[in-house]
């Protein structure tokens, strides 16, 4: 690239810092605390300023944003999660401000008014659908608040990140039973594509999976008695 | 703060009795009536106590209460025994004895040392204690108030007990006694009338709000609290007023969120008439919902802003902000409840919140489960006895399952809601894990959620 080129790129990133693409920018990301994660993505975390969408909801979002959350709470920064879907229950860990609207449309609002406060290092929402123009409205928010903002949405929705990710179940690892039967799912593996303008990049990371208790005592009151490991 | 206590030996009966308190009322900011004593209390605190004590009995001789007998101290109960002995040597003026008026030399009050020198050489009966307590106070040559004043607390407390113990600190002048009721505090109000012109104009009225409503914040920002509640009053010109409660979710001195809220309340308003005044007033205040920061916080800088923005969540939904109680529930779906986030902060019985995690978190597979599981059709295979799902339709589409783990049998709470489970934990072919079971009682297969 010739010196002319080279100086009218510095300057256009100088008079129009938000254009440049979120690969060749500087800033720090919101560090997520997942190494593997953190070291794929452009600038070492989650876009600040930016909008993200996590394409594929139900192929590990949930898991990896609320541990993102919880390794910012411990930063001492604030974290919330928009709850649309009313989906999070048994295993959540305490500690990001929980919303659960009535109506999805409260949830976007609810959304923009946390972007907007610049309060938050990190506000995730899912279970809510959002059109291009809503994403818009939200990522104006999200740009005024300088926070960042992750969006759990089936589709293809414009964002300065998009994220996608797929199980890989032939590296699955199972318990087994004395017979040698697969039993119970003990780890998964997720690869995550991460896509921006002008950048791609892919890591994979094994999950634990976290099994229900099946409890035999049915009685809330009384202690489950069948031993353990 | 004097007190001046009135003895009135003739207490009135009927009307009079009625009108005694509002007589004394008349003449003193504050006043309180003991009529089983018949005792009679004047607050006379930047007041002239002997011009008081003469308006006082002008007023009680216009309902017929002519015998009255006063005494005035900075101390209640020097005060109550100076109009008891008021007889005696100590009148002055009528039957006022001023125990505290200001030494004329250096113009400031004497200390309570001087209602103690008076009460010292008073003999223990004018306290009025119980014949019992009097009878050891003899039998230890206990005479006068000084005697017993003299004494140390602990000597006081272990001999004569904590009927003593109160004897003995009105003994040294100190009587915490609160003679009259805490004074209603005036919370702050601001209105507007106008008579040139009225309107129903949304905008025109939230530009008088503006204005009020910057008075009415003001006022109890001075006072380092938030308001609670707001009344908005609409004076209509047909005489008649529309009166609305506003209510926010934590006690904010911020105009700005006011002024959202009354705007939605206005805007909910259907006027019948032109307005013609609007009144703001604030109905309850309360400490402003900002917490003690941390300065190593990162977050401390932006918690004002953050506390706005969540206010605003809680404004218009009140019940947004939750958090999870964890139970024993054996049925998943009823394991987890949600409640309203202050609530969460106590735990119960059957529940207990969990802690925030400290440190940087591993990213752990968890149930999502529907609100409510979710009806699928299921293609089984028979294995070891059970019916192993191998396809689920769910809303028309067909999920084939790369493995089908289980089952877990639940069964049981015959005596309530009768409960027989299957669980199966399947694996799509593309992942996902899912949590399928089959109700045995209705042979009904359910998808009650997936693992994310």
């Amino acid at each position: 690239m010739s010196a002319a080129a080279l100086d009218l790129r510095e300057h256009l990133a100088r008079r129009f810092p938000d254009a440049v693409p979120l690969a060749t920018r500087r800033d720090v990301g919101v560090a997520t605390g997942i190494s593997a994660f953190d070291n794929m993505l452009p600038n070492g975390g989650l876009p600040r300023g930016r909008a993200t969408v996590w394409g594929t909801p139900g192929s590990g979002a949930t898991a990896i944003l609320s541990a993102a959350c919880q390794s910012i709470l411990a930063t001492g920064m604030r974290t919330a999660w928009i709850d649309g879907a009313r989906t999070l229950g048994l295993g959540w860990s305490d500690g990001p401000l929980v919303i659960r609207p009535r109506t999805p449309l409260l949830g976007l609002r609810f959304a923009e008014l946390l972007l907007v406060s610049g309060g938050f290092a990190l506000v995730v929402m899912s279970g809510i659908p959002a059109e291009r123009t809503t994403l818009f409205r939200l990522a104006r928010a999200v740009h005024e608040g300088g926070g960042g903002f992750a969006m759990v949405a089936d589709g293809t929705l414009p964002a300065a990140l998009r994220l996608r990710s797929r199980y890989l179940p032939e590296r699955f690892d199972y318990a087994r039973t004395p017979f040698g039967d697969p039993a119970m799912v003990r780890h998964v593996t997720v690869a995550i594509d991460a896509t921006s303008s002008g950048w791609n990049a892919t890591t994979t990371l094994t999950l634990p999976l976290h099994a229900h208790d099946v409890r035999s005592a049915l009685d809330p009151g009384l202690a489950d008695r069948r031993g353990s490991e | 703060m004097t007190f001046v206590a009135l003895l009135i030996p003739d207490w009135p009966t009927g009307a009079a009795a009625n009108d005694l308190l509002a007589q004394l009322l008349s003449v003193a900011p504050r006043a309180a009536i003991t009529p089983d004593k018949g005792l009679a209390w004047l607050d006379a605190r930047g007041l002239d106590p002997a011009a008081l004590v003469e308006r006082a009995r002008d007023a009680l001789a216009e309902i017929g209460v002519t015998d009255v007998r006063a005494g005035a101290a900075r101390v209640p109960i020097v005060a109550e025994i100076i109009a008891h002995t008021s007889a005696g040597s100590n009148t002055r003026s009528g039957g006022l004895w001023f125990a505290s008026e200001p030494t004329p030399a250096s113009g400031v009050s004497l200390p309570v040392l001087a209602e103690r020198t008076y009460l010292a050489p008073l003999q223990l009966d004018v306290l009025k204690p119980a014949s019992k307590l009097m009878s050891m106070f003899a039998s230890v040559g206990l005479v006068n108030c000084g005697d017993l004043a003299r004494l140390t607390r602990e000597s006081v407390e272990v001999r004569f007990g904590r009927d003593g113990l109160t004897l003995w600190k009105l003994a040294r002048a100190d009587d915490p006694r609160p003679i009259f009721s805490a004074r209603p505090r005036e919370l702050p109000t601001a209105s507007l009338d106008w008579t040139e012109f009225s309107t129903t104009d949304l905008e025109q009225l939230v530009f008088v709000l503006h204005s009020l409503l910057k008075t009415v914040c003001d006022a109890i920002a001075i006072d380092g609290v938030g308001a609670r509640s707001l009344t908005l009053t609409l004076s209509l010109e047909d005489r008649t007023t529309i009166v609305q409660a506003v209510g926010a979710a934590r006690s904010t001195a911020q105009r700005t969120t006011w002024l959202r809220l009354m705007r939605r309340a206005l805007e909910r308003i259907t006027l019948p008439d032109r307005v013609t005044g609007i009144a703001v007033q604030v109905d309850a205040v309360g400490a402003p919902a900002v917490r003690q920061g941390d300065l190593f916080d990162l977050g401390f800088a932006s918690a004002h802003a953050a506390e706005s923005a969540v206010a605003h969540v809680l404004d218009l939904q009140g019940d947004a902000v939750v958090a999870a109680i964890h139970g024993a529930n054996p049925l998943p779906e009823r394991r987890a409840k949600w409640v309203v986030d202050e609530l969460a902060e106590q735990r119960n019985e059957s529940g207990q919140r969990l802690k925030p995690l400290l440190g940087a978190a591993t990213p752990t597979l968890h149930p999502m489960l529907f609100p409510a599981p979710r009806e699928v059709t299921v293609v089984t295979q028979s294995r070891r006895g059970f019916a192993s799902p191998v396809r689920y339709t769910d809303n028309g589409v067909p999920n084939p399952l790369k493995e089908s783990l289980g089952p877990h049998c639940l069964s049981g709470d015959r005596w309530t809601e009768r409960v027989a489970r299957e669980y199966h934990q399947g694996v799509r072919a593309d992942g996902v894990v899912v949590l399928l079971y089959r109700d045995a009682l209705t042979n009904q297969w359910y998808l009650a959620g997936w693992w994310d």
